[in-house]
């Protein structure tokens, strides 16, 4: 995998919020790490994210708001919720907004690691998928368009993420 | 969240159980009323029927005398009527010539007597009062004149021809009475006249004995003697203890020196004379005084059972209200503290997040020094480094003993006592409580403190499980983002805690059934309906009131009112209390 999987991590906890950064990083992760919701939406609007990891008991946005908020703009996304105050109630409403996995603190930072390279997985093979539908649709139209205008078509599929 | 059995201590039983005065005033009540319910009815029942029985009593004593009189009467009345038709019989009889022979007059009284042995001495004398012939013991008496005598002018003048004296003592110088009667024989007038021997005629009178302790005896209309037993006085003297003798019979009661006595007469047809019994009352009522004095006893007897039993029904009774108010008593903590479990089982979840956070940092941190120390990932040991997560594992954990040390400071205060509390103080670690729970809910816990610590006298644990129940309430009640205010009250009589919040409001039918055991809106699982009755039991319990003022859409306002000394043997006036509490509630910073 040449490219790192770019994580937003949401957590009102800072200690909690650095050490963790500090160790997925040196995992190879790249971390975009806020304690603050409001600010982590601002800044994903130009970040191209991967995964979220994101506390659920927060001051101002919480972590729910902040999932609607991501699945809304970024449908891609995967959510994966860390919370200290984990319930079904909120582990079913989480799921329901469209949250990919549902952990509670303390967590191994090994669990945490796998639930988000599988989350990443998922991504890419919903990319891979979207983008081999998208081949087989532009095949199909591929006889009524010039053979330019069909590789500038692929071209453009290939550079999509 | 099981139940384990309460430990009820000496303090809580003394505030809830009935003190020792109190139970005193009942036991006297409960007597008094027991005694007044029995005794009235059998005291005035036996006062009846012995005023009864003693007038039925006195008109059968009244009744046996007058008869007794009355009969006797009719006796004496023969006695002397057949006295006068022997003496008349004789005056008409031609057995001898008037005047007789002495031995005629001799036999002839020899067969009066053997016929009326109280017939003393027979005597004839001719029309100007000489008495011619005489038979008995006074022969002295023969001759001399009796012209001038009471009787024989009597005799002579009167119509019937008979006469029948008093007693009087004549020329015998003895107490005697005569039957006179007046013939003719040769065309003159001649006069019988016999002597009753007073003292034969005594025995014959007084032979009455029909009715215990009775006396008879005879008095002429002006009240003396005439025939008298020897017990009671003697012939001529005036009748000692006599009533006006009205009519021609009668009773009356009199009282002497012996004692009161009954007197019943009866008039004489004969002579006019009344025949009087006479009866000690003792001896009348004798027997009758007897069996009222074991009625008495009888009475007296039943008194000392009932008593004795109202007594011991008393102390009975008195004893199960005090157990059962013991076992109300502790049903009632017991419910107490079944809330306070209760609040402290929702709190444990919400407070799982303060244990959890602290509990995440220190698994990240040390996570963070194991891969500071692998090979493969890290830089290796860093002194300046470690230290810092060191350190911020050592602050994580004592974050983790705090909120223990919270929750269980509040779980570990089961015990009742009553001392003092500064509710300042209470509330600030109510507060410190629910802040754990509701940090991130964005509410804004806003405490108004009184002006100087505001000490009570009462149970500090009990009072900071209703502030605590009516804080994270009013936290429901906010959901998210709002204002709870907590006011410390100064009142003149008492303190208060009023709890103010910003939340969505009570709708006013739902604020009189506010305080109903299982009276609860909250989904199924979320509340058991029981925090604000217990709340109101405790605040009761305690002496105070808890009231509620609030309006849909603004909030609602709680409000505490508590003795400030509470005493559990001398409650504080409830109607006091309400009134308090409503003046504040009603007051403009009363509400949200």
């Amino acid at each position: 995998m040449d490219r790192k999987i770019k994580l937003l991590f949401v957590d009102d906890e800072e200690k909690f919020l650095t050490s963790t950064t500090t160790r997925l990083e040196m995992r190879g992760l790249e971390v975009h790490a806020f304690s603050d919701g409001f600010a982590a939406l601002a800044a994903t609007e130009k970040l191209d994210l991967d995964v979220a990891l994101l506390d659920l008991k927060m001051p101002g946005m919480d972590g729910e708001e902040l999932l609607k908020k991501l699945k809304e703009r970024f449908p891609q996304m995967e959510v994966v919720i860390l919370t200290g105050h984990g319930s079904i109630e909120s582990a079913v409403t989480t799921t329901q907004s469209g949250a990919y996995q549902y952990l509670q603190k303390p967590c191994e930072l090994d669990a945490l690691i796998s639930v988000i390279s599988r989350a990443y997985a998922k991504i890419i093979a919903t990319r891979r998928a979207s983008k081999t539908a998208r081949i087989g649709e532009l095949m199909a139209r591929a006889p009524t368009l010039t053979p330019l205008a069909l590789l500038e078509e692929l071209k453009k599929i290939d550079s999509d993420e | 969240m099981s139940l384990e059995p309460v430990k009820v201590d000496d303090e809580i039983n003394k505030a809830f159980h009935p003190s020792a005065s109190s139970l005193v005033r009942l036991r006297y009540t409960v007597l008094a009323q027991l005694l007044i319910v029995s005794l009235i009815p059998l005291v005035a029942l036996s006062w009846y029927f012995r005023r009864q029985f003693f007038a039925t009593l006195e008109a059968r004593s009244h009744a046996l005398l007058g008869t007794t009189a009355a009969g006797h009467a009719e006796t004496i009345d023969r006695l002397i009527a057949s006295k006068v038709a022997t003496l008349r019989s004789l005056a008409h009889s031609s057995v001898f010539q008037l005047p007789p022979s002495k031995p005629e007059i001799n036999a002839l009284l020899a067969i009066l007597r053997d016929m009326d042995e109280t017939i003393l001495d027979i005597g004839v004398f001719d029309a100007d009062g000489n008495h011619v012939r005489y038979a008995g013991p006074f022969e002295f008496l023969e001759g001399r004149s009796y012209r001038g005598e009471e009787w024989f002018r009597r005799v002579a003048a009167a119509e019937s021809a008979v006469y029948i004296s008093d007693i009087y003592l004549g020329y015998r110088g003895r107490p005697h009475f005569i039957i006179a009667v007046r013939t003719t024989a040769g065309g003159r007038s001649w006069y019988l006249r016999i002597t009753i021997n007073p003292d034969r005629f005594n025995d014959i009178v007084d032979n009455v004995r029909l009715v215990e302790g009775a006396h008879a005896f005879i008095v002429n209309r002006t009240g003396v003697f005439q025939s008298v037993p020897a017990s009671i006085g003697t012939v001529l003297e005036r009748a000692p203890l006599l009533p006006a003798l009205d009519g021609a019979q009668g009773i009356r009661e009199v009282r002497g020196a012996g004692g009161p006595y009954l007197v019943a007469w009866s008039s004489l047809r004969e002579v006019d004379w009344k025949l009087i019994v006479r009866q000690e009352v003792a001896h009348a009522y004798g027997p009758a005084r007897r069996t009222a004095a074991w009625v008495l006893v009888i009475v007296l007897t039943s008194l000392v059972f009932i008593v004795a039993a109202s007594i011991y029904a008393t102390r009975t009774l008195v004893r199960r209200y005090s157990r059962s108010e013991r076992d109300r008593a502790r049903l009632v903590e017991q419910l107490f503290q079944a809330g306070k479990l209760s609040t402290l089982g929702e709190m444990a979840a919400g407070m799982a997040h303060e244990i959890n956070n602290p509990l995440a940092v220190i698994v990240a941190e040390t996570g963070l020094m194991e891969d500071y120390l692998d090979p493969t990932l890290g830089p290796g040991f860093d002194r300046a480094e470690f230290l810092g997560h060191l350190k911020s594992i050592k602050e994580e954990a004592y974050r983790c003993r705090e909120v223990t040390h919270k929750l269980l400071g509040f779980a570990r205060r089961t015990e009742s006592r009553i001392g003092e509390v500064d509710l300042n103080r209470l509330t600030d670690e109510t507060v410190d409580l629910v802040n754990m729970e509701i940090a991130l809910e964005n509410i804004e816990i806003v405490i108004e403190r009184s002006a100087r610590p505001l000490i009570v006298m009462t149970d500090a644990g009990k009072v900071r499980q209703v502030l605590l129940n009516l804080v994270r309430n009013a936290a429901d009640a906010i959901g998210k983002d709002g204002r709870i205010t907590i006011s410390i009250l100064e009142r003149r009589e008492c303190a208060g805690l009023r709890v103010t919040d910003t939340g969505c409001g009570i709708p006013p039918e739902h604020q009189a059934k506010l305080f109903m055991p299982f009276f609860t809106t909250k989904a199924v699982g979320k509340g058991t309906g029981l925090g604000l009755s217990i709340s109101h039991g405790i605040i009761t319990s305690l002496g105070g009131r808890i009231g509620v003022s609030s309006r849909v859409g603004e909030g609602s306002a709680f409000l505490i009112l508590l003795p400030r000394r509470f005493d559990p043997k001398a409650p504080p006036d409830a109607a006091a209390m309400e009134k308090e509490l409503q003046a504040v509630l009603g007051s403009p910073a009363g509400r949200g």
